[in-house]
């Protein structure tokens, strides 16, 4: 069943329009990586900017729509709140590397996860956009810094997931040189050399790896005054520790064992597997304490 | 060792830990049960090979830290400056590059020096018959955090395992008005003492408009030697610490099916305008009691579903005679609004005894959770300093360079040869980039 959240009260009206001016941007992002247009890419990227201006409208419409209806807790506490924050970040995300870097050959990747999100969001039944009164559990002051840093977390290895491929894709090439070897066509030319996107990786990685240990020990203090223990082994937190340990080890790979570049791309790539399944695969799969996005069956 | 302490994670997060015996066998079938609870399945991270993996884990991140720290410490505090002892080393992180100029050698060095000052800070110089060198360093005791992370986790660890094996996690149910001085252990529901007794004063739970838990509140008070020394209340996410006990509002229900606040008065006394206490009972439906005013017995009865009709109470009331078996008469409550009240005036009649609805009584019981743990310090302390020492480790690279400068005595002038090996210990592509800016501007300068 389709099931589409477009309510002007709550926000998600203007959520589902960023879900259609994303899916524009990725066309326009994918026309880029074929043709190599660069107006294609510059026209993507400013939809990307009117998103990011529309989505923080209607987080400040939906915080403020929660408030008057007398719940005091940020708009961030089930399913279609964390979608379109997880959305919203990974467009962040990408717009402020997008200043530093020439990666807008990743456009197509990150709104590709972008718009799955928001597609998820926006159109799931098991995602209303309804604001319901917070559960006790969730009505403490930790919530938003813990949300909040772990989401930016998720947001970096986002784009570490799609630089690495971004990298595989350009040290393929670089290696195997065909036949017109003197000019790289298409859109890998226009990315900057492989070791520089994996310096890129490296560095969004242990921008990500901050925050989630931030997030972790932000959660393990609020559990600690919520729940009668700093940890008490509820799958997303033993999850949390796996996508933690998953990236330490990239990150001693790198450093100590010196891996080559390409070992750390897939392994950047496949760390955000491990993250997504953190994220939505222990929510949905598994229940727990976390499980404030189970849907009501 | 990553990799397998991850794999028993996984197992240990697809497993739900938390259910009993009972129920992993219906949830399992007995043989599949069998091999899962041999194999320690259930508990995977109380079992032997976890705590044993945990443990193997923290001696080789001790070891390899200690390991490598002292030639780290020796780098720091007195790094090797000679430059050729750094060029027949052949690092591989770092770069060798070099260049050649006509000018005056101390011209040459002084702006060489200017030139890697702005990025590097200052240099150490020394000079002999072979020429000058320059050797500069940047952020070289920040390379001393990624130890101070390791030390960290140490430190978390440690916190952890006093905590397991001095503290306990504890569960207890308490009714409103009692008092309790032992809780159950959570994970085997062995008893424990506390050194303090919790009463449970109230109990409260809080709605939205629409029904929906707002919150649960628990008025808790604590008694030493029957001496009420704290009163607090308590609810989720607002628990209660008293001597590194700390008290959480965990669940809440009812001991006793609510009950029925009746007020009961004799009509013909005030009739007669005697002044008279209304007489109360608590009555719980279903059950025979005797009336406090008249001789009576009586029992509230709830309306069938089928009956039911919107704007009528639920509830009417049986009233049996002394010694009879069944009742003389079923009685209906009237439902009147009164002008400047908020609820209406809901009561019966039994001939002159009047009923009136004074509200439900329910009883209920707290459930808390009791955690004794005097070391969660340790384990802030551990992640506070986990997260400075994070924060260096990643955004700060350390660097350093090694720079000579020699002369060449030729017929037509003075050569001067400059070679830079740079290195740094974060191998970044941008760090070489610019290295190779400041020295094509260098090459400008002379």
């Amino acid at each position: 069943m389709i099931y589409m959240n477009a309510s002007p009260l709550d926000g998600s009206l203007i959520f589902t329009i960023s879900f259609f001016m994303t899916a524009a941007s990725f066309i326009g992002y994918l026309i880029y990586a074929f043709s190599g247009n660069k107006w294609a890419a510059r026209t993507s990227f400013s939809i990307l900017t009117g998103i990011f201006i529309l989505q923080t409208v209607a987080f400040i419409i939906r915080w403020r729509y929660t408030y008057s209806i007398g719940i005091h807790t940020p708009p961030l506490t089930d399913l279609y709140d964390s979608l379109v924050f997880f959305a919203y970040i990974i467009i962040f995300g990408f717009i402020l590397l997008r200043v530093f870097y020439n990666f807008d050959a990743m456009g197509f990747i990150i709104t590709a996860i972008a718009g799955a999100a928001l597609a998820f969001a926006s159109f799931s039944p098991i995602a209303p956009s309804l604001v319901e009164p917070t559960i006790p559990a969730l009505r403490s002051y930790w919530l938003l810094y813990h949300i909040v840093t772990l989401f930016i977390a998720y947001g970096a290895f986002a784009a570490s997931f799609g630089l690495g491929i971004l990298f595989l894709l350009k040290f393929r090439k670089e290696n195997k040189p065909s036949k017109n070897s003197k000019k790289e066509t298409g859109f890998l030319s226009l990315i900057p050399h492989s070791s520089i996107i994996d310096e890129v990786i490296y560095k969004v990685i242990v921008f990500g790896f901050l925050f989630l240990t931030a997030g972790v020990i932000i959660g393990a203090a609020w559990a600690n005054n919520a729940w009668g223990g700093y940890w008490s082994w509820d799958p997303k937190e033993t999850f949390s520790l796996i996508t933690w340990l998953t990236y330490a080890l990239f990150i001693h790979a790198r450093i100590t064992k010196g891996w080559s570049a390409k070992r750390m791309a897939w392994i950047a790539v496949a760390g955000f597997i491990v993250v997504i399944f953190c994220y939505l695969g222990v929510d949905l799969v598994i229940p727990g304490l976390h499980s404030y996005a189970t849907p009501a069956l | 060792m990553i990799i397998l302490l991850s794999l028993v994670l996984i197992i240990g997060s697809l497993i739900d830990q938390s259910d009993t015996m009972l129920q992993y066998k219906e949830l399992y079938g007995p043989a599949w049960f069998n091999i899962l609870y041999s194999l320690g399945f259930l508990n995977i991270f109380d079992s032997w090979y976890f705590i044993g993996l945990s443990v193997l884990f923290l001696i080789n991140l001790t070891v390899c830290s200690i390991d490598r720290l002292p030639k780290r410490i020796k780098g720091i505090i007195a790094p090797e400056t000679s430059f050729n002892e750094i060029f027949n080393k052949n690092l591989t992180k770092a770069k060798y590059y070099k260049l050649t100029s006509l000018k005056d050698k101390n011209t040459v060095l002084s702006e060489t020096k200017k030139l890697f000052s702005k990025k590097f800070g200052k240099p150490v110089e020394k000079s002999d018959n072979g020429g000058s060198e320059l050797y500069f360093s940047k952020n070289a005791a920040l390379r001393l955090s990624p130890y101070i992370i390791h030390l960290s986790i140490i430190i978390i660890l440690i916190g952890v395992m006093l905590s397991v094996t001095l503290g306990y996690r504890a569960y207890v149910n308490i009714d409103e008005g009692q008092t309790v001085h032992h809780a159950f252990l959570l994970k085997n529901n062995q008893p424990v003492r506390l050194p303090f007794g919790i009463r449970l004063d109230r109990y409260v739970t809080k709605y939205y408009p629409d029904g929906i838990p707002k919150s649960y509140i628990s008025t808790l008070s604590i008694t030493k030697k029957h001496v009420r020394v704290l009163t607090k209340k308590i609810r989720v996410n607002h628990p209660l610490r008293y001597e590194h006990h700390t008290i959480y509002q965990a669940s809440f229900g009812h001991y006793k099916p609510d009950a029925v606040k009746l007020i009961t008065i004799n009509m013909h006394n005030i009739q007669k305008n005697k002044t008279q206490k209304p007489e109360v009972i608590y009555a719980e439906v279903g059950k025979l009691y005797k009336s406090p005013v008249k001789n009576l017995r009586i029992k509230l009865m709830l309306i069938k579903n089928t009956q039911r009709k919107t704007g009528i109470f639920p509830l009417y009331l049986s009233v049996y005679k002394p010694n009879d078996k069944k009742p003389v008469k079923n009685i209906l409550f009237s439902v009147v609004k009164v002008a400047g009240r908020k609820t209406p005036l809901v009561f019966t009649k039994y001939s002159d005894t009047a009923f009136v609805f004074g509200g439900i009584k329910g009883y209920f019981f707290s459930g808390l959770e009791i955690t004794k743990n005097a070391y969660t310090w340790v384990v802030w302390t551990g992640s506070i300093i986990m997260m400075i020492a994070l924060f260096f480790a990643f955004f700060f690279n350390a660097k350093e360079l090694w720079i000579k400068v020699s002369t060449e005595k030729k017929a037509g002038g003075n050569t001067n040869t400059i070679e830079i090996i740079a290195m740094p210990h974060k191998k970044f592509i941008s760090f070489y980039n610019n290295i190779e800016q400041t020295i094509n501007r260098l090459k400008n300068i002379i």
